[in-house]
């Protein structure tokens, strides 16, 4: 008798585990279904798209690799590279390092931490293109603009600084490092905080000053979330549109044309829909294999 | 949180007490550059033409004016705008808040076939980056229909992988056992996610309801792809679009400009202002578990 409630109650169970099954299937079913007709749908079908001379309206024909071809035929493309290289050469070393000097203040026993973080998050918060607008007008040249009063100060001339070939992408920069700092202040203080005060104390007694407890406690422990800073950091550079959208519209002369405002120019100016989706493509290859990259260079370190 | 839990007389100073004067002196300074801009952003929005292009410049608006916000909310219609965005950041919040907390649940607490491999599926879309998406997207939504429709700025980006994960997180933390009992006094599947994990999650889902509101309200580049016609436009787009337009034709307004960004910037910040403890407590979740 005992035995046979037993089975029973197994039998039961598995009934309801089975008819849990289901269940869980409806639970995830809603974000399942955006996610794949909004997320990895288009994500495939642009890869398909990228071998087509696609329209939207009326027949598209297969070209073969002919898109991919073309890319390092087209004029601006090198332009482009060469302009979001140079954009992510300086955005993330600069965000990186100003977000790692913040966080190493803040971390510091002070009153009042709480307030700072909050100003320092301010700009994060802030729409791209709010604030895109606001440094168009501060950046504005001639003599009324708020930058150039501010330089003229210390007897410097005015600069247009939008305007010239030379300052406008280290100028979109500067805005791009005073918006996003603030976020990653946040993931290295987090960091910071989970580093043992006792291996400090430990570094002190040993007599090691400021910058050597920086550079062989904190620096190495925090490896870890400089690796997310900097990947994060990267992947979003290489895909800056609306600062430059916003203040150049990529000039001057095309001197702040990025991959992704070309990408942009090609789908919703040009309607070269199937040349558009091959360059996301090589976009997309270039993201995986620098993340790739940094994540072994960065990972594979033991402490 | 870690330094809490350090007895005073342990914690060891990082820097003396004149040390910590600059540690102060420069995060004052920080702050202040910090903040600046967007002081130098009121003040303008405040100035009449006049006082925005005079020389020297004016640093505080004298005599204060509210034409800027006036003409950018009637004569440039950004009071349509302003409710256009209101309606897509809320509907997206609502909907990204409801599948998120569900999925959740099911990726933490519930066992079905193929969990483990959807779960990795969906975290590697991870690297998929948004200006892949731009192109085939749009084609998506053109055959779909939902060109020129607020549907198609909500539904595409009502979902996110990140804040899926982070419902998932927060709700591996609730005790199994509130589930069990609930399930032994006959509650459905339907009824525990409604009446034991929800309530028991408001800190994620706070979290994200907020990531989902200001994504949704700072968004520019899908909405400006989507949306053509000009009264069904966001207050970025609109920003976005009109600046260049109204520096040809008006001389460079920079104080309607400036009102206009107030507009998208200054909703934001009372928002996170008032739930700063929220906000920072879930960025940290992400930060740390992330």
């Amino acid at each position: 008798m005992v035995s046979s409630h037993f089975v029973r109650r197994g039998a039961l169970a598995l009934y309801r585990e089975a008819r849990l099954n289901h269940w869980s299937y409806l639970f995830v079913l809603p974000a399942l279904a955006i996610l794949g007709a909004f997320l990895l749908y288009p994500a495939l079908y642009a890869f398909r798209m990228s071998f087509y001379d696609w329209q939207v309206l009326g027949q598209s024909e297969f070209v073969g690799m002919e898109n991919y071809r073309r890319f390092f035929e087209m004029p601006n493309v090198r332009l482009a590279v060469q302009n979001t290289v140079y954009y992510t050469a300086l955005n993330v070393p600069g965000t990186l390092f100003a977000a790692l000097f913040v966080a190493l203040l803040l971390n510091a026993e002070i009153r009042a931490r709480a307030w700072f973080r909050v100003l320092f998050y301010l700009p994060v918060i802030s729409s791209d293109v709010a604030v895109s607008l606001l440094w168009k007008w501060i950046y504005w040249a001639g003599a009324r603009g708020l930058l150039n009063n501010l330089i003229g100060v210390f007897g410097l001339p005015p600069q247009d600084w939008l305007g010239d070939p030379k300052l406008a992408m280290p100028a979109i920069v500067l805005l791009t490092i005073w918006k996003g700092m603030g976020g990653n202040v946040l993931i290295f203080l987090a960091g910071l905080q989970s580093i043992p005060p006792e291996l400090y104390e430990a570094a002190t007694m040993d007599g090691a000053g400021l910058w050597a407890r920086f550079r062989h406690v904190t620096w190495p422990l925090l490896r870890p979330v400089t690796l997310i800073v900097l990947l994060l950091l990267t992947i979003s550079s290489l895909q800056v549109f609306t600062p430059v959208f916003v203040m150049t519209g990529g000039g001057p002369a095309n001197h702040t044309l990025t991959i992704a405002f070309y990408i942009y120019n090609l789908a919703f100016g040009s309607g070269l829909y199937g040349f558009a989706a091959a360059v996301s493509y090589l976009l997309f290859a270039a993201i995986l294999g620098i993340t790739v990259i940094q994540r072994r260079y960065f990972g594979d370190v033991i402490y | 949180m870690s330094q809490k839990s350090v007895p005073f007389y342990r914690r060891r100073q990082f820097v003396d007490a004149g040390g910590k004067l600059a540690v102060y002196a420069l995060l004052i300074v920080g702050a202040l550059l910090s903040f600046f801009p967007f002081a130098w952003m009121v003040s303008t929005a405040f100035k009449t033409p006049e006082q925005v292009f005079a020389l020297p410049i004016h640093w505080l608006p004298d005599p204060v004016t509210w034409g800027n916000f006036a003409a950018a909310w009637r004569r440039f219609d950004f009071a349509r705008f302003f409710l256009n965005t209101l309606f897509i950041s809320s509907m997206t919040t609502v909907l990204s808040v409801t599948i998120c907390s569900m999925a959740g649940y099911a990726f933490a607490r519930r066992r079905f076939w193929g969990r483990e491999l959807i779960f990795n599926v969906l975290l590697a879309t991870l690297t998929i980056p948004g200006a892949v998406l731009m192109t085939p997207l749009f084609l998506v939504i053109l055959k779909l229909g939902w060109i020129n429709r607020f549907i198609g700025i909500i539904v595409p980006f009502c979902v996110s992988v990140t804040n899926i994960f982070l419902m998932r997180q927060y709700i591996s933390t609730i005790p199994v056992e509130l589930e069990e009992a609930a399930r032994i006094d006959g509650a459905s599947d339907f009824a525990i996610w409604r009446r034991i994990i929800l309530p028991l999650s408001q800190p994620a889902m706070a979290t994200v309801a907020i990531f989902s509101f200001v994504g949704a309200w700072d968004g520019f580049l899908w909405p400006l792809i989507v949306l053509k016609d000009k009264e069904m436009w966001t207050l970025n787009v609109a920003l976005g679009l009109l600046q260049t337009e109204y520096i040809a034709a008006e001389g460079s307004p920079w104080g309607v400009m400036m009102a206009g960004s107030v507009l998208v910037v200054l909703p934001l910040i009372g928002v996170f202002l008032t739930l700063q403890r929220y906000f920072m407590s879930g960025l940290m979740l992400g930060a740390v578990k992330g």
